[in-house]
């Protein structure tokens, strides 16, 4: 039998300290078939080859192991405006099993397409669930993904993106995250062409022994390229989160704007909370800003509701809600946005 | 003047750019780290048996411990090259009539001697690996403050106050170059603050690395007793040599209950120095820490001074400004350990990067569980002058308690138009305008300097804006 190595995913552009146990994210390398998906498709989107391959967030080395494995990459184009297709992964797997999935899309130039990204992994001891996209961006084209991440307590979920964004394309990204299990969650945009744009909005709200690692960057390449990303949480009970967001700034990126911020609501006493927002810059022309809060519900706020006859636990579990529906409502995929909305009442 | 460029001029270092050449009677020990040579250090110091066997520990756990795998790349500096310990022509003096004329004139030429004469209550002079000039006024002292080199207080009455702290709060394990400290440190400063004195007028202390190739060790111990109050200055330079000079100091601080300690640094080394130094303080209950930090000088930095926050409302400013000119790599910030209830800390930093420079802000705050109700606010802004050039944020936050409160803000641009244009509507020209403009942002900072540094600000950034932009 095939000894297990470890593997290091999500790792951070540039290392912060070593003590914090926060530079990536350690797995192992075990594969053990495809992960199968539900395909449904909407509009002009057909089966193609894929592409050179494009570097994503949790990196070369989860891309090697999957090479090893022999999953392959299922690719699909889109050819005309308004194209859907949704992937689901809800497949139960028995306990132990590890599957992954490989997705390769390309948007044709000027197109609007829509990506939408359901994964949903039962509560069983020790499955894994490994998603890898690499998306590519034909001229002035627009990719909306759409992604649900819950994983059930024991359960492990990866999740990786990676795009190659072309001159005045766009990328919006929305993630609904929520769940008891280990959420690995990484994207790479590299925003190569000119007036390339990058739109993302987060939302998490784990709780139990959830671990919730997250490595998002945007990499500025192409001139007047712009970022913008917002992350909102929710962390309740012995869960851990650990977001690492980086903006990087590649010398010759000359106009580029950059933006992050984080708010995070802790809602017990027993959460961990880390926060990595980076920014690396190698051109004098950009700017660049992040920003992130952290804490529970303000004082001044707690006082106002209190006022109106809500209790403290009615005060968090609103608060919380109307984080996780803001993100939730930026979902343009109406099937999705209805089914999130449903299961989280 | 058309064709000219709006120019930022690198930090001028002429001013600390002068060297004397080694006399024969200087002693020095081989190059390099061995048991041998730690065992020597240790005999020329007259260690006690506890040090000694303290520095052979610390040797060991240097052995054993990796280099770090994050910050700039220190390949360029190898240890075999070093030399640990060089001692000057002379012994501790207390006039500057006594110092020997080199060491004196190099002195002199750095203002210490004037600064002691105008504005402060006692000075430290360094000169490679020991003190050469230690003086304390009467009346500071007469009030029961200490301020002696650490040697002195190790082999005096002070003997068992300097073991019961040495390296406690930093101690070899803490990373490879605290254990190379631990190893081979000599001189440095010891102060005292008895409970309630107030110090009105600061100490200082200056470090100077004259010999080429050596390194310089100094470890620094203060400790304000409860509801005392101090302000420590600390200044350091050395002339630039075509080989590599390692810093790698050592700064403990404890600041008792309600007491106040601020503690300013003007970091301006050479160009072929390593810094790779360790500050950190102990903040008991209702005590503040204050850090001024401005990095000038150096090849690489490593240089996050950190606050424990240890006592129920105790609390951490740090203020800092880092400016990285061609050939320099300088990764500085902090670090903020928030570990007794309503404990806050607060966070200022600007830096400037050009010509090549690279500079990293690299922070982190951690909020332990019995932290509650504490707060932490972090700032930090980066000016990019030149697309040669690099500047990095990186901080990080670990909260493990939900009754924290924690913002943090980072900025990187360079200078604005919009800025330059309304000033330029008031009536500046456009050189002044951007001048005007650096020189806010650098100022947030450098007015958190006293007053007597300012002279030296100058003298470090000189930000000439001549000509229309191109």
């Amino acid at each position: 039998m095939r000894k297990k190595q470890s593997v290091l995913i999500n790792e951070i552009p540039a290392h912060t300290f070593g003590w914090l146990g926060a530079n990536s994210y350690a797995t192992d390398d075990t594969v053990h078939a495809r992960a199968i998906p539900t395909v449904e498709i909407e509009g002009g989107v057909v089966p193609t080859e894929p592409g050179e391959p494009i570097e994503t967030g949790a990196g070369k080395t989860l891309a090697s192991v999957l090479d090893g494995a022999g999953i392959p990459k299922t690719a699909y184009s889109y050819i005309s405006d308004g194209g859907i297709l949704r992937l689901g992964y809800h497949d139960p797997n028995s306990d132990g099993m590890v599957t992954a999935d490989r997705v390769y899309v390309t948007v044709a130039d000027g197109l609007t397409a829509d990506l939408v990204l359901d994964i949903d992994l039962e509560e069983r001891c020790g499955t894994r669930t490994i998603v890898s996209v690499e998306a590519k961006l034909g001229k002035g084209s627009t990719l909306r993904i759409s992604e649900i991440e819950k994983a059930n307590a024991d359960a492990e979920l990866i999740s990786d993106l990676g795009i190659l964004a072309g001159d005045g394309s766009k990328a919006e990204i929305v993630k609904v995250i929520y769940g008891e299990g280990k959420i690995i969650d990484g994207y790479r945009v590299d925003l190569a062409g000119a007036e390339a744009k990058l739109k993302t909005r987060v939302g998490y709200d784990v709780s139990g022994n959830a671990r919730l690692d997250m490595n998002h960057v945007s990499r500025h390449s192409g001139r007047r390229t712009d970022t913008d990303i917002k992350v909102y949480g929710v962390l309740r009970d012995d869960s851990f989160k650990l977001f690492r967001g980086t903006i990087d700034f590649i010398r010759g990126c000359g106009g580029a704007v950059g933006n992050e911020t984080e708010e995070v609501l802790l809602l017990s006493e027993d959460v961990r909370n880390q926060t990595i927002p980076l920014i690396l810059c190698g051109e004098e022309d950009v700017e660049g800003n992040h920003g992130a809060t952290i804490g529970r519900v303000s004082d001044e706020i707690m006082y106002y509701l209190g006022t109106r006859g809500l209790n403290e636990d009615k005060i968090f579990r609103m608060m919380a809600e109307a984080k996780m529906n803001a993100v939730i409502s930026e979902i343009k995929d109406d099937k999705t946005r209805k089914k999130l909305e449903e299961e989280r009442g | 003047m058309k064709d000219e460029k709006t120019v930022i001029e690198d930090v001028n270092r002429e001013f600390y750019d002068f060297r004397f050449e080694e006399g024969d009677d200087v002693f020095r020990v081989s190059e390099g780290l061995t048991e041998a040579i730690v065992s020597e250090i240790s005999r020329e110091k007259n260690d006690p048996d506890w040090m000694r066997e303290f520095r052979l520990r610390s040797l060991e756990i240097y052995k054993r411990t990796d280099m770090p795998d994050w910050g700039p790349p220190i390949d360029g500096l190898n240890m075999d090259n070093i030399v640990t310990y060089v001692r000057p022509n002379a012994g501790m003096k207390a006039s500057w009539e006594d110092v020997p004329d080199d060491i004196k004139t190099t002195f002199e030429r750095l203002g210490i001697p004037e600064a002691e004469r105008k504005s402060l209550a006692g000075v430290g002079a360094q000169y490679d690996s020991e003190l050469v000039y230690h003086n304390v006024k009467k009346e500071v002292a007469e009030k029961g403050v200490i301020y002696t080199d650490i040697e002195s207080a190790l082999h005096g009455e002070y003997g068992e106050m300097i073991r019961a702290h040495f390296m406690k709060l930093v101690p070899p394990q803490d990373h490879k170059f605290a254990a190379l400290h631990g190893a081979v440190w000599s001189g440095g400063s010891f102060v005292y603050v008895p409970r309630g004195v107030s110090v009105e007028i600061p100490l200082q202390s200056y470090f100077r690395l004259n010999a080429p190739g050596a390194g310089q060790f100094e470890h620094t111990l203060i400790i304000v007793d409860e509801g005392a109050d101090l302000h420590f200055i600390e200044g350091c330079s050395a002339p630039k040599y075509n080989v590599a000079n390692l810093h790698a100091g050592c700064v403990e601080l404890f600041v008792g209950r309600n007491a106040r300690l601020r503690y300013s640094t003007i970091e301006n080394w050479s160009k072929n120095m390593y810094n790779l130094n360790t500050k950190r303080a102990l903040v008991e209950e209702g005590g503040k820490i204050e850090w001024v930090s401005g990095s000038f000088g150096s090849h690489t930095s490593y240089l996050y001074p950190m606050s424990i926050l240890n006592g129920r409302g105790a609390r951490s400013e740090f203020t800092g400004i880092t400016f990285a000119g061609h050939g320099q790599n300088l990764d500085t910030g902090c670090k903020i350990v928030h570990n007794a209830p309503e404990t806050s800390s607060y966070v200022n930093t600007r830096s400037i990067s050009k010509s090549g420079g690279i500079s990293t802000f690299r922070s982190s705050v951690v909020v332990n569980k019995n932290a509650e109700n504490s707060k932490s606010s972090v700032s930090c802004q980066s000016l990019m002058v030149d697309s040669e050039s690099r500047s990095d944020t990186i901080p990080a936050m670990d909260i493990k308690t939900d009754k924290a409160d924690i913002g943090h803000e980072a900025k990187i641009g360079r200078i604005s138009d919009d800025a330059v244009f309304y000033l330029m509507s008031r009536g500046l020209s456009e050189e002044n305008a951007k001048a005007l403009i650096v020189s806010g942002f650098a100022e947030n900072v450098s007015k958190e300097l006293p007053l007597e540094y300012a002279v030296e600000m100058n003298n470090l950034i000189r930000i000439e804006m001549k000509g229309a932009i191109g």
